[in-house]
């Protein structure tokens, strides 16, 4: 009988989970997330991921990561079509340290850690990942900070501006059998800059689901943004459009090496 | 406010919560079971020690019996765990249906 051992068991597209790689595993993984919906302008973005995962052995594990993201929005000043194009590459590399399990203790802790590098761009991404088997049902629970430098020459001028954005994440999934699930996930984002402080708070939330087999796993979720819970000066509206998608759906597909 | 406090209730209700892989104790023993309590703890020992490590862990309810001998069989020779070890944790697995 084929025993789940898939693709270190994600179960989640945006949400992250405890568990790790065995010491020698290998794991590829390719993400896309499609982000669609601004306004004024027309809006399409499309973000790739290609990722190496590899289990270091007490409860660690790395990712190297490489990333491609492209968007297409409505621009009055392009007189031709009235869309601009732009397209970003980066690098990234990711540590995770699992700390205790989701099935054999009260409950399972992880902590995380990102680097990402684009010519333009500098993030860091921390995280602190809890989850917990109940059953047929695993409930995952992400907090995360991130810090964002952002490099501005396009008026000639070389200019820096940081951010910090805060997010909540928030993941049930019920699983039908051992093979897959289906559940929901939840985001809430906060905007938090250098200029203008707590800008914003945005709650995404939509279905997931995820199938695996042996050796390969696909996870897909669906997020439309529901609200802004903290309207500002700079955004005052219910749904922040200007700046964030009305909705994101991402693709995660993984094979073992 | 509201919604911190939600979250800090979330990570309590974490914390608050027993494993969902049983640990055997002396008032749960079955009666006709192969092994003795001992026995059973260091089965539960086992399997989280060698099997975690690739895999998430199963709970025993996941499979059947006939089942759980056909997945420690298959699963022995990559775990390197002896067929002592091997029953210690199928004893374990399966304490609950005898």
């Amino acid at each position: 009988m084929a025993y789940r051992s898939a693709a270190q068991d994600k179960v989640f597209a945006t949400v992250y989970q405890t568990n790790v790689l065995p010491y020698g595993a290998r794991d590829f993984e390719f993400w896309t997330t499609s982000r669609n919906g601004h306004k004024p302008n027309f809006y399409w973005g499309m973000d790739n991921r290609f990722e190496f995962e590899m289990g270091l052995g007490k409860s660690v594990q790395t990712s190297f990561y490489f990333n491609t993201d492209n968007s297409m929005y409505g621009d009055p000043e392009m007189k031709v079509d009235g869309l601009s194009h732009d397209i970003g590459i980066g690098i990234s590399n990711e540590w995770k340290w699992k700390l205790s399990d989701p099935v054999a203790d009260g409950f399972g802790t992880a902590l995380y850690q990102e680097f990402e590098f684009e010519p333009d761009e500098f993030e860091s991404e921390s995280k602190f990942i809890l989850d917990k088997r109940i059953g047929q049902n695993l409930i995952a629970v992400n907090a995360f900070y991130q810090y964002q430098v952002h490099i501005d020459a396009s008026k000639g001028k070389m200019t820096t501006t940081t951010s910090s954005p805060v997010e909540l994440d928030f993941g049930f999934m019920h699983f039908l059998g051992n093979n897959c699930g289906i559940g929901v996930e939840m985001k809430e984002h906060n905007d938090i800059s250098q200029s203008f402080g707590w800008e914003n708070s945005i709650l995404y939330a939509g279905p997931s689901v995820f199938f695996n087999g042996s050796g390969w796993m696909i996870s897909i979720n669906i997020l439309p943004q529901l609200n802004n819970f903290h309207k500002t000066s700079i955004s005052p509206e219910s749904l922040v459009l200007d700046s964030h998608e009305r909705l994101e759906s991402r693709v995660v597909l993984s094979f073992n090496l | 406010m509201k919604r911190i406090i939600c979250f800090i209730c979330l990570i309590v209700f974490f914390i608050g919560c027993q494993p969902a892989l049983y640990k055997p104790k002396e008032a749960n023993m079955p009666t006709n079971s192969n092994a003795n309590l001992a026995q059973l703890k260091e089965g539960r020992r086992l399997y989280i020690e060698n099997c975690s490590g690739c895999h998430n862990l199963h709970l025993p309810i996941e499979y059947s019996m006939e089942e759980w001998k056909d997945n420690l069989d298959d699963m022995q020779r990559k775990a390197k765990i002896s067929d002592a070890e091997k029953e210690l944790i199928y004893e374990f697995l399966v304490y609950k249906y005898r």
